[in-house]
């Protein structure tokens, strides 16, 4: 049974709980971590394409959360600032990633019978078995599309966020936000026609 | 806005009814030994000498391993300079021994006392210095002669007498030969003929030049050549020199032969003009061989 101070926090929005932790609560940032751990998992993951990054890289949001609690101020939501924090690691770790792209090991050894202890991408944790297809089906279309119109879909079509907390997240103009969002979706469609026609 | 939504409508649900995905379950255990990792980090980052003193902290903080490097620079430019000024004023100290430095005309007009050639001493010293007044020397008290930078321009000073000294290693040959020459018509004696000097110059200049061309021209078959060419001019001058006196001989002795042994005075007279002739053909032909 929770605590009542636990049952207070539970209450508690996210800017009165990032507050509470800028006073010393650390109670309130582990509210905070179990509010979103698995919200920016989810984001993360459609956006990286990849589990064990997406994992890494919401380690990291919330770190940087822990360590920089004081540069938040009540001028945005709370969920825009720490899914804006989200987004730029994840950018970071994207570029990252593409550049290690360019070196191969088979163009290393050139040897093409030996083999290779790579981890196992493919593992996705999702629950249900009939929906693992579906789900990696969208996610290998989501993977291409551009990274800037995949960003914004999938805060608005899958994280389901306004235009204004889109706009705010990533400081692009409206326009630009509406314009990419259709954009993505268009192109996202096209990828997944197979699918609207079984339905 | 909601007319877009509407038209990918089946889409977006799609994409909302994806299966999420969670987090990891030992999240929170790796979360909180990353934040510890962290929190070492940010307090290693910060300067580990906080208790010492000022000074040694100041001189920790100068002597850090990420100054090291600009500090070796540093130190190589200082030493750079201070080897550089160090040669370079010792080099000026020599200099200056040898001149006479002349500092800047701020502190007035720059005089130059000029040493006049007399007998007393006393006239030489600047008089504005001296102990003697000219009440008691009875001369009149003259300023001593000022020389400005633009001085140069003007004429030398009538008192002193520039000679010019010829030393003797600097004295040329045609020096020489004048030299030789005015003692020699000092003694009274004739040097040669009716001939002017500038050709005896210019002779003696040749003659030097072929003795050094003799002297320093390596062996050479040319020079061969022309010894031969030269021998066989000397020949032939003999032989012609050699002929008219054997004909004045042989006149001589056809007017013997006619006149007898009275007419003596007047077959001398006869050899003398004769030999005066003979004494021009050979003058003539000097004259023509030195041309050829």
């Amino acid at each position: 049974m929770p605590s009542k101070e636990g049952v207070e926090l539970n209450k508690l929005t996210d800017e009165e709980l990032i507050f509470s932790f800028q006073d010393g609560n650390e109670k309130a940032y582990t509210e905070i971590v179990n509010r979103y751990k698995d919200k920016l998992t989810n984001f993360v993951y459609r956006y990286v394409g990849n589990y064990d990054d997406s994992d890494d890289i919401v380690q990291d949001t919330f770190v940087k959360v822990y360590v920089s609690k004081h540069l938040y101020k009540e001028v945005a939501k709370f969920s825009t600032w720490i899914y804006t924090i989200a987004i730029n690691l994840a950018k970071t770790k994207i570029i990252k990633k593409q550049k290690y792209k360019t070196f191969s090991i088979s163009d290393a050894y050139d040897d093409e019978d030996k083999d290779f202890d790579i981890p196992d991408d493919s593992y996705t944790p999702d629950v249900d078995a009939n929906s693992k297809f579906l789900s990696a089906h969208i996610q290998k279309a989501l993977d291409q599309i551009s990274e800037n119109y995949r960003k914004l879909v999938i805060l608005r079509d899958v994280e389901d966020f306004s235009y204004e907390e889109i706009v705010e997240m990533t400081g692009l103009p409206m326009g630009t936000v509406k314009s990419r969002i259709n954009r993505g979706r268009e192109k996202l469609q096209e990828l997944l026609k197979d699918i609207y026609k079984e339905e | 806005m909601l007319q877009d939504d509407e038209k990918y409508k089946s889409l977006r649900s799609t994409l909302k009814h994806l299966p999420r995905v969670k987090a990891k379950k030992d999240f929170e255990a790796r979360l909180l030994h990353r934040i510890k990792a962290a929190e070492k980090g940010v307090f290693e980052s910060k300067p580990q000498f906080a208790n010492l003193s000022p000074v040694r902290d100041w001189l920790a903080n100068l002597f850090r391993p990420s100054f090291a490097p600009a500090l070796a620079l540093t130190v190589v430019l200082l030493i750079t300079v201070v080897v550089y000024f160090a040669y370079f004023s010792k080099l000026g100290d020599e200099g200056a021994d040898t001149k006479q430095s002349i500092t800047s005309t701020d502190k007035g007009e720059f005089y130059i006392y000029v040493k006049k050639d007399s007998d007393s001493f006393s006239s030489n010293y600047p008089k504005e210095y001296s102990a003697i007044t000219s009440d008691e020397t009875g001369e009149e008290r003259t300023m001593a002669p000022t020389e400005m930078p633009s001085d140069y321009l003007s004429k030398p000073d009538p008192t002193r007498t520039l000679e010019t000294e010829i030393k003797p290693d600097r004295v040329s040959e045609e020096q020489k030969l004048e030299m030789e020459r005015s003692v020699d018509d000092k003694k009274g004696v004739e040097t040669k003929g009716e001939r002017k000097e500038d050709d005896v110059i210019m002779k003696k200049e040749s003659k030097g030049e072929m003795k050094k061309e003799g002297k320093d021209a390596p062996y050479n078959v040319r020079d061969e050549e022309k010894n031969v060419n030269e021998d066989k001019i000397d020949g032939y001058i003999e032989e012609k020199q050699e002929a008219p006196k054997i004909k004045a001989e042989e006149k001589n002795k056809e007017i013997d032969q006619t006149l007898g042994k009275d007419t003596n005075r007047i077959s001398r007279a006869i050899k003398d003009s004769t030999k005066a002739k003979t004494s021009e053909t050979e003058a003539e032909q000097e004259d023509s061989i030195d041309q050829k």
